[in-house]
């Protein structure tokens, strides 16, 4: 594992609420030791955190790819086609038998519609 | 100094030094010392940045502390925490619940035992230059030595132009003691504050 530098840190910045007087100081080794603790759990948390954005980013690239598929499964044009060409089918064989039992006419051709 | 309503005057009226006293200034004063809010402190961070920010004998006339930072840090990385300590404890008596979220995902960040309050991120030294991220944090009853105390806050922070280089925080902090607070350490989850980072710290009375 590589080495890590060291942080330089910057001074502490004081100040009194009550009388505004402002200091400056330098960090404690104590203070230092805790800070590098600090930033080191803070890193680990980092990666943790990135780690899950990047898993709910994925999951929701797989929702939306599932999505896109349902939508493009259930698109009507072909279906709708396929049905009225069904429907035109039943629809001439039932005109033909409603002519043949006597109840209904015989239906325009086009031709004979234009002839009147 | 009590709040007096105003009377209507008329021309001609003789204003005296009592009326004067009582109308303007003794109702500016009361509005001043008890409605508004009043600023306690601010500072700037000067050249070469700071470890942290401590802000010392707060005053405790107040009912409510609101606590403001413009910050970035100098750490190598696109975003660093804002870290929170009362009275200087620095031991395992922070609790808090952390929700993050940006363009695409949501991150829940409970944690409890913690050696300093989360209140917030701010962009750091590889985010886009001069960019400085704000957050806002309130401490209720912080002067009430009965009661531990809880704060709320919010942060938003930027690190780049792109749509994803956006986050924003909600926080709820939890100090498990009920000492009254006269003090707030603020210190970034990794080196430095930089030059030009700001801190407000506002007083809200407790009418």
């Amino acid at each position: 594992m590589a080495e890590l530098e060291p942080t330089a840190y910057a001074d502490v910045l004081t100040v009194d609420a009550e009388t505004g007087a402002v200091s400056t100081r330098p960090l404690t080794e104590a203070e230092i030791v805790e800070r590098d603790a600090l930033a080191a759990e803070a890193a680990v948390k980092a990666e943790e955190d990135a780690k899950l954005e990047a898993e709910q980013q994925a999951a929701r690239t797989r929702l939306e790819a599932t999505d896109t598929a349902a939508l493009a499964d259930t698109a009507p044009a072909k279906d709708l086609t396929e049905a009225n060409a069904q429907l035109a089918v039943v629809r001439a064989l039932l005109v033909d038998a409603l002519v043949a039992l006597g109840v209904a006419a015989p239906s325009k051709t086009a031709d004979s519609a234009e002839k009147g | 100094m009590a709040w007096v309503t105003p009377s209507q005057r008329s021309t001609g009226d003789l204003i005296t030094a009592a009326i004067w006293n009582q109308d303007p200034v003794d109702n500016v004063q009361f509005l001043y010392d008890n409605l508004a809010m009043q600023p306690i402190y601010s500072v700037e961070v000067g050249a070469g940045g700071a470890a942290s920010i401590d802000i010392q004998n707060i005053p405790q006339t107040f009912g409510a502390l609101k606590l403001v930072t413009h910050c970035r840090g100098t750490s190598a990385a696109s975003l660093v925490s804002l870290l929170l300590r009362f009275n200087n404890d620095g031991g395992n008596n922070y609790d808090y619940n952390v929700i993050r979220w940006d363009n695409s995902s949501m991150i829940y960040s409970p944690a409890v035992a913690q050696s300093s309050a989360f209140i917030g991120r701010f962009v750091a030294a590889t985010g886009t230059a001069d960019v400085f991220n704000a957050c806002e944090c309130v401490i209720p009853s912080y002067a009430n030595g009965n009661v531990q105390k809880a704060t709320v806050s919010h942060s938003g922070h930027k690190h780049g132009t792109a749509v994803g280089n956006m986050t924003s925080q909600i926080s709820n902090n939890f100090w498990r003691s009920t000492a009254a607070i006269t003090r707030l350490t603020l210190f970034p989850s990794a080196d430095n504050f930089a030059q030009y980072s700001s801190v407000y710290l506002y007083g809200w009375m407790g009418v």
